[in-house]
């Protein structure tokens, strides 16, 4: 984790606001992924 | 390794408890939408606050129907109380579903292992209109293209068994004759669990359920929200647990209810 924020470019300040911009763009890729696995789990029960 | 058991746990977590978040929200919110919903309704319209008394269903220890008290008066020789004043919208909540049966056996648990009366004002679910993958997250949902309760036909419902509150998880314990109560704008209507075999024909199962109240079939199965005679609720979600390769099918009947005396042409309810 150390090392990727390390190769992060630009002062501090902007490696701060890309580590948060990453952290959210990853958190709503996972939640998207486990949306899409969840329907395998239970897709609701509609017929049809 | 230690990143696949992580992923895992992480999905599990969210699938378990996460989804249930927005259920429990999105619930609370509709219960009050409701509420405000079928007020306005009884007030604009006086025959629906006549027809929309109370229903006590009276159960056994086992959570068997015994007596329907003050039942909702009959409309005898009239038209049912229609849809027109009460209309329901996509996405939106138009009534409540509960299963005293279900409560019950809650109840007798929670008083084996002496922690009292969980289900004291019975655990109802919000119904939504739909049943898109948004509309199911909020709670159960109506299929469109088929009757609403309490009208004549065959009311189509579906819901979650896993994930997102689990409103339908528990729908393999029903069995014959339990009994399952929708409330609308437009009163309570009762419904009987009713032995599939006696509606349906057993060649079209994938399974019987043990205790006789339900049964599998593919999700494709169209034929379950055909029409029937009467007034009917078919409960639709997940089977088996943890999986949506089949679905676990409760065909109940009507017994009681501001339409009943029109759609079964009876005299009283």
């Amino acid at each position: 984790m150390k090392k990727l924020y390390a190769a992060l470019p630009g002062p501090v300040p902007v490696k701060i606001i890309l580590a948060l911009v990453i952290v959210v763009v990853a958190l709503v890729a996972l939640i998207a992924v486990f949306e899409l696995l969840g329907t395998f789990l239970d897709d609701g029960g509609v017929i049809g | 390794m230690i990143w696949a058991g992580a992923f895992l746990f992480t999905f599990l977590a969210y699938q378990l408890w996460g989804t249930g978040l927005l259920t429990t929200s999105s619930q609370k919110l509709a219960e009050s939408e409701l509420s405000d919903q079928f007020a306005k309704v009884r007030e604009v319209a006086p025959e629906v606050a006549a027809a929309s008394e109370d229903v006590e269903v009276v159960l056994d220890e086992d959570g068997k129907i015994v007596s329907v008290v003050a039942a909702a008066p009959a409309v005898d020789a009239g038209p049912p109380v229609l849809t027109e004043e009460a209309p329901v919208v996509e996405d939106s909540p138009f009534a409540t579903i509960r299963f005293p049966t279900l409560e019950t056996r809650t109840d007798q648990l929670a008083r084996q292992v002496g922690i009292g009366q969980l289900a004291d004002e019975g655990q109802s679910w919000v119904m939504f209109e739909g049943v898109s993958v948004r509309t199911l997250k909020r709670g159960p949902g109506h299929m469109p293209d088929t009757p609403l309760p309490g009208q004549p036909g065959n009311a189509v419902v579906s819901g979650h068994r896993t994930t997102y509150l689990a409103p339908f998880n528990r729908l393999d314990e029903l069995s014959e004759g339990d009994p399952i109560i929708v409330e609308t704008a437009i009163g309570t209507h009762v419904y009987i669990v009713r032995d599939p075999v006696t509606v349906i024909p057993a060649d079209s199962f994938l399974a019987l359920g043990e205790g006789g109240g339900w049964f599998a079939v593919r999700p494709t199965a169209l034929w379950v929200t055909d029409p029937r005679e009467g007034s009917w609720l078919t409960l639709t979600t997940c089977h088996p647990e943890f999986s949506a390769r089949q679905r676990l099918i409760v065909v109940a009947e009507l017994v009681s209810g501001p339409n009943h005396a029109f759609i079964y042409g009876e005299t009283t309810a």
